[in-house]
């Protein structure tokens, strides 16, 4: 009688969930958009590239050892970053990028009637993890482009299990000061956990810029992320962590997947998480690029949002989706606002000097 | 349609005619349990009775026909699914074969008489099964325009969803303010926009103040699980600072922005619109049942960012499509299908989803045959006949075959007039009659 429809095997929130379609490979792009070069300027990567010790191990890793499973909990990458934070290893959980985390934490946490809560102009995957999960999200609105924490307070009841937040935030670069996550974290008494995602913690170089890992001990509820994919340019080698107190991470390890970080991701972060000379050349590109940009849109008429990170918001008087397209055309890949709820905004990665320049060319041209 | 909700009421039974009171007691029973009045009820009855009595004379004996019935708060829509392969699917063609108006209706016309009885009717296939929705909503009092107050000065702006009460004021100073052309039908029954609001067929977002005075206000539709139809922005009478166009269409944008919508569009543009959060995509030409015509303009947004994509196009439509996604900028690769004396099908079928309210009916190809051309006509003059004056033909331009359509369409006087990306297996092409209305 019927027809095979899988869709009727499916929970109804993943049936509602729509898959998120990534951009095609770069080459398929040029192709298309008949450009010669991609400006990738769309995911806040890295332009130097990763560390060179961490280029240098990934030079090194010989194919045959490509037939051996890694460390299934990332064992040495673990112990390194004990020793480095001055914690236990058993205080991390290594994923295959942040992205993974954020599921360990809402698998081992929540199950559907539960809520999170975060902001609604924020990274999009905590939303999305709770939702293809069956689990309440409640959004909500920056205050001034930064998380509001009344906000928040107000909208946690007895089924809210994690709170997320984006220190400093992607994409406003707004964050919040010592003082406030501390405040913050003592008003939730321990009623959730408390995610602090810090993807771009080494990009910050305020005085009052909390270091969340320094929190964890005093703060059993405290969950800290972090990642290669952006200071240590290893995106591609999809490596992140989490870091907690013991007991809570020893709950996180029951949804966690092992096996799932590869070697060379492993030695690589190994590698990478002490060079300090490629933290502060990062830096420097990214105060140079800044301050380039602020001055460039300016004469153009436009005006950016960019506070901590390596990337800046630039609100354009036209529609982004189409300001993507145009761009596209001359190979300026950049990421637009929309799905963050900034419509009529694009986000761009502050990079190489080259890039900056052909960004703000194109801008112009466009407009 | 909300095919996607599920039925509160179902029966699988037996095609067999002598099983036709249980059809017609199920579908009056439940159309009178969920609201409608008797002459509804017995209207949406006779629809089916007319279905199955077709679907009886094709069948198999043994074959099973399942019959959904949905309640919404403002409609009762019935589904009848069955085995597309064992029935000639030409009859599903909505055209009639002699006139309705003398002697007895064969079975072929009784799907048209269906049709007449209700306010929505469509027909689709997807793997091997067929089905027919019927949509009969309930009769709801009219509006008069003067029963609306001149609005006051607001304060400070928030947007919200509205009461129902100030859902229904709001729509009444609309009436007053704005052309209906750039107002949903509805808008002439404010007791079923409340309604259709509460089951969420429209969501409904206005700026107010802390007073409770209503300033202005935006409604956004789901068009499919892709694309989402807005009408407005409203304001009524504030001052152009406080941006209340602006905040309203930010507010709907947030509200769509991490859902399946991949674009968002409007076809009756206020005057208050911010274009700078669109792109102009063409203008269709409606007419209403007093066969009064309107030149609206379309503008589109894409929610996505572009991946790109390949799209098939007949040669005669091809440099429309070139053109089109030049000025939008999709980066496209079209490949041309082409006619090189393979064989064919005689047949062809084709879809038809019929709004009374907006005198509106969509084309769809089922089935691409040599009898494409003449089967165009036929249904133009059928639909002109049933006073449905805004003839569409959706094809998707990521199925070859369905752009076989191409020269039948053109020669029976469809142009193309809009793109929409992404808006099914690939893009669709939108083409709508443009020839004589002579009724």
């Amino acid at each position: 009688m019927s027809a095979w429809d899988p869709d009727r095997l499916l929970p109804d929130y993943v049936r509602r969930f729509e898959p998120y379609t990534p951009s095609r490979p770069d080459p398929e792009l040029a192709k298309l958009y008949g450009c010669g070069k991609i400006y990738r300027l769309n995911n806040n990567e890295n332009a130097l590239g990763p560390p060179p010790s961490a280029q240098e191990v990934i030079r090194g890793f010989t194919p045959k050892r490509a037939a051996v499973y890694p460390s299934g909990d990332s064992y040495y990458l673990r112990c390194k970053l004990g020793k480095k934070f001055d914690k236990d290893p058993n205080q991390f959980l290594v994923g295959n990028g942040a992205n993974e985390v954020i599921g360990f934490v809402i698998k081992a946490f929540c199950e559907p009637g539960d809520n999170i809560i975060t902001a609604d102009g924020t990274f999009a995957v905590y939303e999305w993890t709770a939702a293809f999960s069956g689990i309440e999200t409640r959004l909500i609105p920056l205050k001034e482009l930064c998380f509001d924490d009344e906000g928040m307070l107000n909208h946690i009841d007895g089924r809210t299990k994690v709170i997320f937040i984006c220190n400093p935030n992607n994409p406003t670069g707004t964050y919040w000061n010592f003082d406030k996550l501390k405040r913050f974290i003592q008003k939730v008494n321990k009623r959730a956990i408390i995610v602090v995602d810090e993807a771009y913690n080494e990009f910050v170089e305020k005085d009052d810029y909390p270091d969340g890992m320094s929190l964890i001990d005093e703060y059993p509820n405290l969950v800290i992320f972090r990642t290669f994919s952006k200071m240590y340019g290893l995106a591609g080698l999809r490596i992140g962590y989490l870091a907690g107190s013991v007991e809570t991470v020893q709950v996180i390890r029951r949804t966690c997947i092992v096996y799932s970080v590869n070697s060379i991701a492993q030695e690589a972060a190994l590698e990478a998480i002490d060079d300090n000379e490629h933290v502060m050349k990062t830096l420097a590109m990214v105060r140079e690029g800044k301050t380039f940009l602020e001055l460039e849109l300016q004469k153009i008429g436009l005006t950016a949002t960019s506070g901590e990170g390596n990337y800046a918001m630039i609100k354009l008087r036209m529609d982004d989706g189409l300001a993507y397209r145009k761009l596209m055309r001359s190979g300026v890949m950049v990421r637009t606002m929309t799905g963050f709820r900034f419509p009529n905004h694009i986000r761009v990665t502050i990079a190489l000097p080259e890039a900056m320049r052909v960004l703000v060319r194109e801008l112009e041209n466009i407009l | 349609m909300h095919s996607d909700k599920p039925f509160q009421a179902a029966l699988e039974l037996d095609c067999e005619q002598s099983m036709t009171p249980v059809v017609t007691s199920f579908v009056e029973n439940a159309a009178t349990c969920y609201g409608l009045d008797p002459a509804d009820a017995l209207d949406l009855t006779l629809s089916s009775e007319e279905i199955f009595t077709y679907l009886c004379s094709q069948c198999d004996h043994g074959e099973k026909v399942r019959i959904g019935c949905r309640y919404g708060a403002y409609f009762v829509e019935l589904e009848f699914q069955f085995k597309a392969d064992d029935f000639d699917l030409a009859a599903f063609n909505l055209t009639a074969t002699h006139s309705l108006s003398c002697g007895e209706p064969n079975g072929e016309t009784g799907l048209l008489i269906a049709s007449r009885l209700v306010d929505r009717f469509s027909f689709s296939r997807k793997g091997g099964v067929s089905t027919l929705l019927m949509v009969k909503e309930k009769s709801y009092p009219h509006a008069q325009k003067e029963e609306a107050p001149q609005p006051k000065v607001m304060g400070d702006i928030v947007i919200r969803r509205p009461e129902p009460e100030e859902l229904k004021l709001f729509i009444r100073q609309v009436r007053r303010y704005y052309d209906p052309c750039v107002t949903p039908l509805s808008f002439e029954t404010p007791g079923k926009i409340v309604d259709m609001e509460a089951f969420g067929t429209y969501s409904i977002a206005i700026a107010t103040d802390k007073s409770g005075t209503t300033g202005g206000g935006i409604i956004w539709t789901w068009e499919s699980d892709k694309l989402v139809e807005f009408f407005g922005p409203y304001v009524l009478d504030q001052p152009r600072d406080f941006n209340i166009p602006q905040k309203l269409i930010e507010h709907m944008i947030g509200s769509i922005a991490r859902t399946s919508a991949v674009g968002l569009i409007t076809r009756s543009a206020s005057p208050e619109l911010r274009t700078e959060y669109f792109q102009p995509m063409g203008n269709l030409i409606f007419m209403d049942l007093e066969q009064t015509s309107c030149e609206r303009s379309c503008y589109y947004r894409h929610l996505q960012e572009d991946t790109g994509t390949s799209v098939w196009a007949h040669p005669l439509v091809k440099s429309f499509l070139e053109a089109e996604y030049k000025r939008s900028f999709f980066a496209r690769e079209i490949h041309p299908v082409t006619d090189e004396g393979e064989k064919s099908h005689l047949k062809s079928v084709i879809a038809a989803d019929i709004v009374r309210e907006t005198a509106t009916a969509v084309l769809r190809p089922v089935w691409w045959g040599q009898d494409d051309s003449n089967l165009i006509e036929t249904y133009v003059s059928t639909l002109l006949n049933e006073r449905l004056f805004n003839i569409f033909f959706e094809m998707d331009l990521g199925r070859s075959w369905e752009l076989h359509f191409t020269p039948g369409l053109l020669e029976r006087g469809f142009q193309p007039r809009i793109v929409l990306p992404y808006a099914g297996t690939s893009d669709i092409l939108i083409l709508q009659y443009s020839g004589r209305v002579e009724v």
